[in-house]
């Protein structure tokens, strides 16, 4: 498709790591986080540089950490410690503090982990299971606010309100751009990819907040520029929406393969993907009502939630394959990963009539085949249907 | 000799088999199964020549080929490739009308389908990575009581009792299985508890996916008597009688499809 | 598959077990140990004859030590729990599904009656009598493969406690467990629970990771506590006061109180005074209660005089072996059995997950909430896991340990992820042996050859 700035995103990244070494050497300080609910704007505001970090798809780096967990464990998780143990990505090795939070319990463990075996320094942010009761919002405000305090002592200064402000401006304005871009994405003679989106965000985890923004202004720009009328192709094809356990940079292979067998991925629920970028209001500056903010979101699969009813992650999963005009959904879930893996069969069923199929896998090669098969199946399955809705 | 009619082929390569189904205009002419090499675009053919001779035909007489089973991706012989729950699809209905829920056990892996009346697949479950519920276990347990594969079945149903067995995976199973023999467990009870495993295990698809009447049961395992009996039970149905080798079935839908494809590209002479 | 007489208890110590004082219970009741012999003697092994299979390989089989009369009188409470659990329920008596290794004072103080997932499978199966071995083993597993097919494979064989309440195999009023980190499965499989026809309420009691320094950690499950407690007590209809569950926390902490003397006085004998089924039998006691903590409490203040007799007199505990090597075991839900352990040369000396339990006391005054809530973010067990493993240590040091294993149940993420941390720090701290096995055994008693194997070779090793 040809846009420029997306070269330009490519070509910024690509001189990141060696900007993150000179801004070290200025005096900066780098925090990487995991994975969903850490106030990032918390840590801009402090002067400090956010990274995410998390990755995937490497089977070599899944066994090294297994060294230090177990092979029961999720492979993401293990890939992240196979990255602790070898320190040879640029950005895990420049980190000066590794922020967690306890979403997702195995990254907690994660935490644990590298701060025993890799001498990483690491702060926590308690999560609350029960997230949605009043009790579980007085005590995230309290967590948020200790991690703010011991975010200060690392920083050496003190939040300032003013620059709070800011910061949670530039996040708002990158949200909104994301939310923009996965607009464009899915329409019918889209000016670029989910694909494509989706390494937008992943450039997202490691640039510079304000650079970042800048360049998805601009790309956004650059996209209403050339957006052209038109329905697109008339040839028929199956739209498909992602759910389920996280799709982090380097885990290609379910992507691969539905993009190989002509299928076309329009959206997504993922909390690595468009769910992050949802529904988060800090109504002030300060540390308790980012709190409240963060713990309103569409939630994450692994905090759990007792009444299907009134479930804000299964309202936005409907939601969104709606919105986006998705034919089917497919759930994909990590082994070992029991949050989303135990919610596949409830999920189909809230889905009702809505072509589903689950995906359960790991970092490996070796089930490629037997993947192929299923999503090939599955996209014959979407388009005879279509096919034959067209003859009626 | 003068060749009339429309004759359809559909190849079927697997793990363990490689199988063809040829049509003449509707009607099953011949068939041709193989056992499957290490080369897949070998074993298709073979299975495809088998069938060929059997029909007196040259390949040449063929109007349309499609290509199914995990050697599908490599099947030059094929004028399409489409998959084996597509094709299991076509092939039950082809011959049961009736039959709206499918299950297949093939060599390494194990399908819950759903079809409508016309043998669409409206929804599908699979297992996964794990060779817990396949042919592949069975030929695995088959070498550990040295017995033949297509006997084990049989021996299973005569058993006195069943050893409870859980395991999740085949490695775990055959350890399991080692240990329940050296303790004197009678193999036939050992292996009434193997197939009350796997049935368990094909239950689990189905609770994805759901059953309704009429059930067929597709791939090699439906040959296997225990096995059928231990998935009557596991998912409380019954399972009509398959008109031919259920093994053929897959090829028999590919066949089929061949069929569909040419109709719509106006190849009928 | 050679055939072992099943175990019984002999006739000769009928007059010295019947001399003895029998058990009262919550209610008032009480069992005299004439009442107890005629059931575990005759009654028992008609309905539970599973319990009484004398094979090795029966996680559940009674210890042979048929002296140690308090064991008898443990197996007792076991065998009757499902018929004190269901004339309780059919009285009105809420029954909760709570976590194994969590506090229960919330639970009996608000009139409800607490059942680990564990317990919940005996329950089950015990709804079926006159089942053997492999018959009950049979029936638990086809719950479990029941609750498999609808979540996944991937689950713990905890899963099998879900399947029975959504099976309806026995009747839970409430599903409201603490959350402990200990077990990594069982908020989501709560959850799983909304997605099904019965309407069983459900509550999660959340627990807070990194809780130390932070007070706000125990006034978050402060007030969960309240709110639990009010949901059970609108079910049993009892008017719970601070004074009330204060009688609860009192008659637990005796309970408690008593277990860690226990615990202390056996590893200060030369000779262990019983064999390890005993042993951990009685921490559990203190922990679980078996659906009674009068009746357990009762057991317990028994054992300890029981035990410190046989220390007065060096009496060693019935097929502890000579020079036995001593193991400590690490884990929750499963361990390496006992019986084979012995027959191989060894004894285990403690369990952290039970000990962890009853090393903590609640405090007896003040707001009961909060001092439960403190009490439980205190469980060694659940600590960041360098600190679990630095008290794991002491623990070893002070059951004079001579290795340890860790073992772990598939499905569990969370003694998965933690036993290489685990081993390594109590290698280096208490300078033992240390091994990790991963077992697919909870709940199951035949095909545990593996497991054997490397628990036999572990203590060779020793």
């Amino acid at each position: 498709m040809g846009l420029k700035t997306l070269d330009k995103i490519t070509a910024a990244l690509e001189s990141r790591p060696a900007e993150l070494e000179q801004l070290r050497k200025q005096g900066k300080k780098i925090v990487g986080w995991l994975a969903y609910n850490i106030p990032e704007e918390i840590i801009y505001a402090l002067g400090l540089i956010p990274i995410r970090i998390g990755q995937g798809g490497d089977g070599r780096l899944v066994e090294v950490g297994a060294r230090h967990i177990s092979t029961k464990n999720c492979v993401f998780v293990r890939q992240a410690l196979g990255q602790f143990a070898e320190k040879t990505d640029p950005y895990i090795k420049q980190l000066d503090l590794v922020a967690i939070d306890a979403t997702c319990i195995q990254l907690y463990r994660l935490e644990e982990l590298i701060n025993f075996y890799f001498d990483y320094k690491t702060i926590v942010l308690g999560v609350p299971r029960n997230f949605a009761t009043t009790e579980g919002h007085e005590y995230f405000r309290k967590e948020v606010e200790f991690f703010t305090k011991k975010l200060e002592l690392f920083a050496g200064t003190a939040l300032e309100q003013s620059r709070l402000e800011e910061a949670i401006s530039i996040y708002d304005n990158i949200r909104e751009a994301i939310k923009t871009l996965y607009r464009y994405q899915s329409l019918d003679n889209a000016p670029l990819s989910w694909r494509q989106v989706s390494s937008v965000i992943n450039a997202g985890y490691n640039l510079d907040r304000l650079t970042y923004l800048e360049l998805l202004q601009e790309l956004i720009k650059e996209i209403e520029k050339n957006l052209s009328a038109g329905t697109g192709s008339r040839e028929i094809e199956a739209r498909i929406f992602l759910s389920g356990s996280l799709i982090p940079p380097g885990d290609t292979k379910l992507i691969d393969i539905i993009e190989q067998l002509g299928g076309r991925i329009v959206g997504d629920d993922l909390w690595s993907g468009l769910n992050f970028f949802l529904n988060l209001n800090i109504q002030e500056p300060t540390p308790y009502s980012v709190a409240d903010a963060y713990l309103d979101r569409v939630p994450h699969g692994s905090l759990p939630y007792l009444d299907l009813e009134s479930d804000g992650r299964l309202a936005n999963l409907k939601h969104q394959i709606k919105e986006f005009n998705a034919d089917g959904v497919v759930y994909h879930t990590l082994r070992y990963c029991d949050a989303f893996t135990f919610k596949a069969g409830e999920t189909k069923d809230v889905l009702g009539n809505v072509p589903f199929l689950e995906i359960h896998t790991e970092y490996s090669g070796s089930d490629f085949e037997a993947i192929r098969t299923r999503v090939e199946a599955f996209i014959e399955m979407i388009k005879s249907k279509k096919e034959i809705a067209e003859l009626v | 000799m003068t060749i009339s009619g429309n004759y359809f082929a559909g190849v079927d390569v697997g793990s363990l088999a490689a199988k063809s189904v040829i049509l003449k205009d509707g009607e099953i002419f011949a068939t041709g199964l193989v056992q499957s090499g290490v080369n897949s675009v070998e074993s298709g053919l073979n299975a495809l020549n088998l069938a060929l001779e059997t029909a007196g035909l040259k390949k040449e007489d063929l109007t349309y080929i499609v290509g199914t089973g995990y050697g599908r991706v490599s099947a030059p012989y094929a004028n399409k490739a489409v998959t084996e729950i597509t094709c299991h699809a076509k092939g039950t209905n082809y011959l049961h009308p009736t039959v709206r829920t499918i299950i297949d056990m093939g060599g390494q892996d194990c399908k819950a389908i759903r079809i409508d009346p016309d043998g669409a697949v409206v929804d599908f479950a699979m297992n996964d990575k794990c060779a817990a519920g396949t042919g592949r276990f069975l030929e695995v347990m088959a070498g550990v009581f040295k017995v033949k594969l297509e006997d084990l079945g049989s021996i299973a149903l005569s058993a006195t009792d069943t050893v409870p067995m859980s395991s999740t995976c085949t490695v775990f199973a055959e350890s399991e299985t080692i240990s329940l023999v050296a303790r004197g467990e009678k193999p036939e009870n050992i292996l009434n508890g193997i197939h009350h495993s796997i049935a368990n295990r094909i239950a689990g698809l189905f609770s994805r996916v759901g059953i309704e009447s009429d059930v067929f049961f597709s791939g090699g395992v439906a040959k296997n008597s225990g096995m059928k009996t231990a998935i009557e039970q596991a998912l409380k149905v019954s399972i009509v009688k398959p008109e031919i080798d259920p093994q053929l079935i897959g090829a028999l839908g590919a066949a089929v499809i061949a069929r569909n494809f040419a109709k719509k590209e106006g190849l009928w002479a | 598959m050679a055939i072992t007489a099943p175990f019984s208890y002999p006739e000769s110590i009928k007059e010295k077990f019947t001399a003895t004082q029998g058990l009262k219970f919550k209610d008032g009741s009480t069992v005299s140990s004439a009442e107890i012999w005629e059931f575990m003697t005759k009654e028992a092994p008609t309905r539970f004859p599973y319990a009484f299979d004398a094979g090795a390989n029966n996680m559940g089989r009674f210890s042979d030590d048929v002296n140690f009369l308090s064991g008898i009188k443990r197996g007792y409470l076991t065998l009757t729990l499902k018929d004190r659990v269901m004339k309780e329920h059919a009285a009105g008596t809420p029954t909760v599904l709570v976590q194994g290794g969590q506090a229960m004072d919330a639970y009996y103080a608000a009139g409800g009656l607490p059942v680990r997932p564990g317990l919940v499978m005996q329950w089950a199966r015990n709804m079926h009598e006159g089942l053997s071995l492999r018959q009950s083993e049979t029936l638990g597993l086809n719950i479990l493969e029941s609750g498999r097919r609808k979540i996944s494979i991937d689950a713990c064989n905890q899963i099998a406690a879900h399947a029975a309440i959504d099976n309806k195999v026995v009747p839970i009023d409430l599903i409201a467990p603490f959350l402990c980190l200990r077990c990594s499965d069982m908020s989501f499989l709560v959850e799983t629970h909304r997605n099904r026809e019965h309407d069983i309420p459900r509550y999660l009691v959340d627990y807070p990771v990194d809780h130390e320094n932070k007070p706000w950690a125990a006034e978050y499950i402060a007030t969960e506590l309240r709110e639990l407690i009010a949901k059970i007590a609108a079910l049993s209809g009892r008017t719970v006061t601070d004074e009330v569950i204060f009688d609860e926390i009192r008659l637990e902490n005796r309970g408690r109180r008593i277990a860690t003397e226990i615990a202390d006085l056996w590893w200060g004998a030369e000779n262990p005074p019983t064999n390890s089924t005993d042993f951990f039998g009685i921490a559990f006691l203190a922990n679980d209660f078996l659906g009674d903590p009068v009746a357990s409490v009762d057991l317990l203040e028994q054992s300890k005089i029981e035990i410190e007799e046989r220390i007065r007199n060096n009496v060693r505990g019935f097929g502890v072996p000579d020079h036995a090597k001593r193991l400590y075991i690490c884990g929750s839900c499963v361990g390496p059995n006992a019986h084979h352990a012995q027959t191989a040369g060894a004894i285990f000396v403690g369990r952290d997950d039970s000990w962890s339990c009853i090393s903590v006391p609640v405090e007896e005054e003040g707001d009961p909430y909060l001092n439960i809530a403190r009490s439980m973010l205190a469980y060694p067990y659940e600590q960041r896991t360098e600190k679990r493993a630095e008290w794991t240590a002491e623990q070893v040091r002070r059951s004079r340990a001579d290795g340890v294993i860790f073992m772990y149940q598939w499905g569990c993420n969370y003694q998965s992820g933690v036993a290489r941390m685990i081993s390594d720090i109590v290698k280096e701290k208490a300078g033992v042996v240390t091994t990790f096995v991963e077992v697919g055994e909870l709940g199951r008693s035949e095909a545990t050859e593996q497991s054997t194997n490397r628990v036999e070779a572990f203590i060779e090793m020793v």
